[in-house]
């Protein structure tokens, strides 16, 4: 499946972004590595996109920030899953469940 | 939790935004250099991972800016960022923006000012607990053609209504009074009431120190106790706390102070009850006797009740008229006839100045219109001149909704500047409506700021603001960039706009003419009013009211007292004649009689004005005598009763006649008629207004009378207060008890007679010439933006050899042709609309030719005048530049 990157459905980007953060925290360039990691190369995280998608969840209060060393002694910002982002997690992968389970019934159905 | 997270989000972007900005510029660009490494540890050579990251990054610049839009608050900053640049746009043209603002705040602030009086004087509750529950109690008699205030229930009725009656809590009496108060050593003339012991439980009113008159008090003997007023508590006693118990002499009796009122409450008030003073300092139980408790023939105080919770209007006036019938019938039949009639008391409070400010209501609601339309073609004007910046603005994707919301953020800024100056403005002018109290509207002295008032101007405001800022924005952001931007200039961008522009110059020509008609035809009812014969020479008197308390109730007693005072008055240096009446023209009071002239059959219908008179007074009021003679000292109580009246009397009975020894006598229930004798004739006089007709006037002898309340009028030439101080000298040494009461003259109290017309015909023509200036502002306006725009046809037209008083009358005739529709339309609207004031006029037709013609040709002379100079300027185009103009 590594053919060419797919744009991402509104939303989905969030459900990643919370999914890669359990593994710990990571700063920006991490968590789209990481995207792109775990959805075997299908999604390509664009900055453009990753940064506001960030910032966003940190204002709902669902990740937060700090700033830290990089594996390379550099400095950069590091986001974290916090308690609220938990749950918005759990909230978000059911919710996926559904939606994707529901396509897979219409496409069998036709 | 999550909402605290955001609110601290929004405060951050807010408050820190360089903290916020340099926090993302450090995180995108650490970002890109950790890409950078990652490209050059994969093998790239470091010019090539740069620009493989640039690209991949798609620009920094562009990333932030989408980080900027997702941040909580976002709308926030783009409102603030509009607002910056609204008022860089608005310093830039300083002259649009001042005449804006100015015209804005000429409408918020007199709008808001006419809403002060109208809050304090119909919307603010009244100061009495559940106003909207008390109500007047009245007893009309459709054998009388008289106003229904004139009849208050008789004593009997009413105490029999107070007894039965089940749908009011509570059913008072109170009687309007002037009493003679006297205090350590000094008498003062105070108004006041004498108030049955249900009076303050109807009225509502909690004392702020010690207690109301109450039932106990109201019985012969128990009655010497007072209830002062705020105002008396601190003027007269300073505010002590240790007030109550105080001795007071009211009326040579002495009287214990048991209370004192709140600083609101002043009931009743000059308009509240016809013979009211114009402030009420105290209170007294009225204390009836058995006998004058089971009067039917006299009702002595007026009746004022509260509803019983949940009991409606309807219900009570049921009521009360079913229990009437069966009274009515317990007296003669000849003298029935007396019905009830319940009237809810806030209305009467209220009624008579409705009209009146309703009318500067709707004068100050033309102003605003004017001013709404002259903002809005102001704005469209300025937005004809940015048509090109928009459509560069449009072609480069800027969403309409974005252009609109710019463009109201500046009508916003506008009305915000406005609406702060308007209410300054207010302020001001409260203070000087106040200064102008005409007197006849209640509680106008109270007119303030309040928080209704300013609820008021900021809805104002944001009304003003949408309606003169909406459409120019929508109109201005409908442009297709490329029409706009395929004119190399703007050299015939004329069309829609300029049309619209021109109708409302056209509406606001019309709106001023038919403000302009409007206050003329008060002007000239004034005028008429002015010039109307009073029958009396109001200048160089002097008058004051004596009330004689019950030392005084032996009419012999009264008659010494004021010979006495009249012959010490007449001695004082600088007086030519002094008189006593018992009710002064004017004075708020007035004796209606019924009366038999002899050879006619006597009319129920027909009320006489009957005054009893000292024989100095007409020579003192400067009174006119057509035929016989005024009375003399000899006229006394021993001697043969003689009477004098007045033109319009003789005429309508003796038309054609010897008047001279005809007689009359009074229809007062006595079995043997008194007869008087007419011993002379005096001119008509207006009694109680200047714009009611004369009525049937007669005038008795003061001295066959008993008369303890009068007033005396002296003519003289010296200053009312030098005279005060002798007359209180003089009347001291007869009576120490006694109060000088009302000092005035004949000119102020017919000066405050016209009060009221005065003030509303001031107020309606400051509103007139308001706007006339904005109408004419406007006009200025619009021609100097056309002058403007059609420069270079101007100039191609001079080059091809036009005159100059061709160019002239080009511009002359744009701006008069608006004008004259307008002035058209004005016309035929106030055709429409005077009628609504002809209630108010006096003497003239609303449909009057003269103020018609006079106000169309003052409009068209101003008209030129403001036409003029944009006409003038446009003549000075020099062709060569204005060629070259664009």
């Amino acid at each position: 499946m590594n053919s060419e990157p797919t744009t991402l459905l509104q939303g989905t980007l969030e459900l990643l972004i919370l999914k890669s953060l359990v593994a710990g925290e990571m700063h920006g360039l991490g968590i789209s590595r990481r995207i792109q990691q775990i959805a075997s190369g299908t999604f390509v995280v664009k900055p453009g996109s990753l940064f506001p998608a960030l910032h966003r969840m940190d204002e709902e209060g669902w990740i937060s920030s700090f700033w830290g060393e990089s594996e390379n002694n550099r400095r950069a910002k590091y986001y974290r899953l916090t308690n609220p982002g938990r749950k918005q997690l759990e909230v978000e992968t059911k919710r996926w469940g559904r939606i994707s389970w529901a396509i897979a019934q219409a496409l069998e159905a036709s | 939790m999550p909402l605290f997270v955001k609110v601290r989000s929004f405060l951050r972007n807010l408050i820190s935004t360089r903290g916020v900005e340099a926090d993302l510029d450090q995180e995108v660009h650490s970002h890109l250099e950790m890409l950078i490494e990652e490209n050059i540890r994969a093998g790239l050579p470091p010019k090539e991972a740069q620009r493989a990251v640039r690209i991949e990054l798609g620009g920094i610049e562009q990333v932030k800016e989408q980080v900027r839009e997702e941040r909580i608050g976002n709308w926030l900053r783009s409102v603030l960022s509009d607002c910056r640049y609204g008022i860089r746009q608005l310093r830039k043209n300083p002259g649009f923006t001042a005449v804006a603002v100015l015209t804005l705040a000429l409408g918020i602030g007199s709008t808001t000012s006419v809403f002060s009086l109208i809050n304090a004087v119909l919307i603010r509750s009244l100061p009495y607990g559940e106003p909207e529950r008390l109500v007047y109690l009245w007893s009309p008699n459709p054998r009388f053609q008289l106003p229904v205030e004139y009849l208050s229930p008789m004593n009997a009725d009413f105490f029999e209504l107070q007894k039965q009656n089940h749908s009011l809590v509570s059913l008072a009496l109170f009687g309007p009074a002037r009493f003679n108060v006297a205090s350590e050593g000094r008498a003062d003339a105070l108004g006041g009431a004498r108030v049955t012991g249900e009076f303050f439980k109807t009225m509502g009113v909690t004392p702020e120190l010690g207690r109301t008159v109450d039932e106990e008090d109201d019985q012969p003997g128990r009655e010497q106790v007072v209830v002062i007023s705020h105002r008396l508590w601190e003027v007269q006693f300073g505010a002590t706390l240790n007030i109550l118990g105080r001795a007071l002499l009211v009326d040579a009796n002495p009287y214990r102070i048991v209370g004192v009122l709140p600083a609101r409450f002043a009931f009743p008030h000059a308009t509240d009850a016809m013979d009211a003073a114009k402030v009420s300092d105290i209170w007294i139980p009225w204390a009836m006797t058995p006998e004058q408790k089971a009067n039917r023939n006299e009702g002595a105080g007026n009746a004022i009740g509260r509803l019983r919770q949940g009991v409606s209007l309807g219900q009570a006036q049921a009521e009360m008229s079913a229990l009437m019938t069966k009274i009515d019938a317990l007296r003669p039949s000849k003298d029935q006839g007396f019905g009830a009639l319940v009237r809810p008391f806030v209305a009467s409070v209220t009624g008579g100045s409705r009209r009146e400010l309703l009318l500067l209501m709707g004068a100050v609601a033309f102003l605003m219109l004017i001013v709404c339309s002259n903002v809005a073609s102001l704005v469209m004007a300025r937005a004809e001149g940015k048509a090109y910046e928009m459509g560069v603005r449009v072609a480069l994707g800027a969403p309409r909704s974005r252009l609109i919301r710019q463009l109201l953020t500046e009508s916003f800024l506008l009305v915000v500047g406005g609406g702060l100056l308007g209410c300054s403005l207010a302020f001001v002018s409260s203070r000087l409506l106040m200064r102008l109290d005409p007197g006849n509207i209640p509680r106008l002295e109270e007119a303030s700021l309040d928080t209704t008032v300013l609820f008021f101007a900021v809805g104002l405001s944001a009304l003003t603001g949408l309606l003169f800022g909406l459409f120019p924005s929508l109109s201005a952001s409908r442009c297709h960039p490329a029409a706009v931007l395929n004119y190399s200039g703007n050299r015939n961008v004329r069309g829609g706009r300029s049309r619209f522009r021109a109708g409302l110059i056209v509406a606001q020509v019309a709106l001023t003419v038919v403000l302009l008609i409007g206050s003329g035809l008060l002007i000239r009812s004034l005028q008429r009013v002015y010039s109307v014969d009073k029958g009396f020479e109001a200048r160089s008197t002097v008058t004051m009211h004596f009330s004689l308390d019950a030392r005084y109730s032996q009419p012999e007693r009264q008659t010494a007292f004021y010979r006495d005072l009249l012959d010490k008055l007449t001695a004082l240096p600088g007086v030519q004649a002094a008189g006593a009446v018992s009710n002064l023209p004017f004075g708020h009071g007035e004796t209606l009689s019924w009366l038999t002239v002899e050879g006619s059959p006597f009319d129920e219908k027909i009320f006489f004005q009957t005054r009893s008179v000292s024989p100095h007074y007409f020579s003192a009021m400067g009174i006119h005598l057509f035929e016989g003679r005024y009375f003399t000292d000899d006229d006394a109580a021993s001697r043969p009763l003689v009477a004098i009246v007045n033109r319009s009397f003789a005429e309508k009975y003796f038309r054609g006649q010897e008047v001279l020894g005809k007689r009359f006598h009074f229809v007062d229930g006595s079995p043997t008629p008194t007869w008087y004798r007419i011993v002379g004739v005096v001119a008509d006089i207006r009694h109680s207004s200047l714009e009611e007709s004369p009525r049937l006037q007669a005038y008795l002898p003061f001295w066959q009378g008993s008369t303890p309340d009068a007033s005396i009028v002296i003519r003289t030439n010296a200053s009312p207060d030098s005279l005060a101080s002798a007359v209180r000298k003089g009347v001291n040494a007869i009576d120490p008890a006694l109060a000088l009461g009302d000092i005035s003259t004949m000119d102020q109290l017919v000066t405050e007679a016209t009060a009221g017309r005065r003030f509303q015909t001031l107020l309606l023509s400051v509103f007139a010439a308001a706007a006339l200036l904005l109408a004419l502002v406007g006009l200025y306006a619009l021609l100097v933006s056309s002058v403007q725009q059609r420069t270079a046809e101007l100039g191609i037209r001079m080059a091809l050899g036009a005159q100059q008083a061709h160019l002239l009358s080009l511009v002359l005739g744009d701006g008069m042709k608006l004008v004259l529709i307008g002035l058209s339309i004005g016309l035929v609207a106030s055709l429409a609309l005077t009628r609504f004031v002809a209630s108010v006029l006096y003497g003239v037709s609303s449909t009057d030719p003269a103020t018609f013609f006079t106000v169309a040709l003052l409009y068209v002379c101003i008209a030129l005048a403001a036409c003029w100079i944009p006409a003038h300027r446009a003549t000075r185009v020099d062709p060569i530049i204005a060629l070259r103009y664009d």
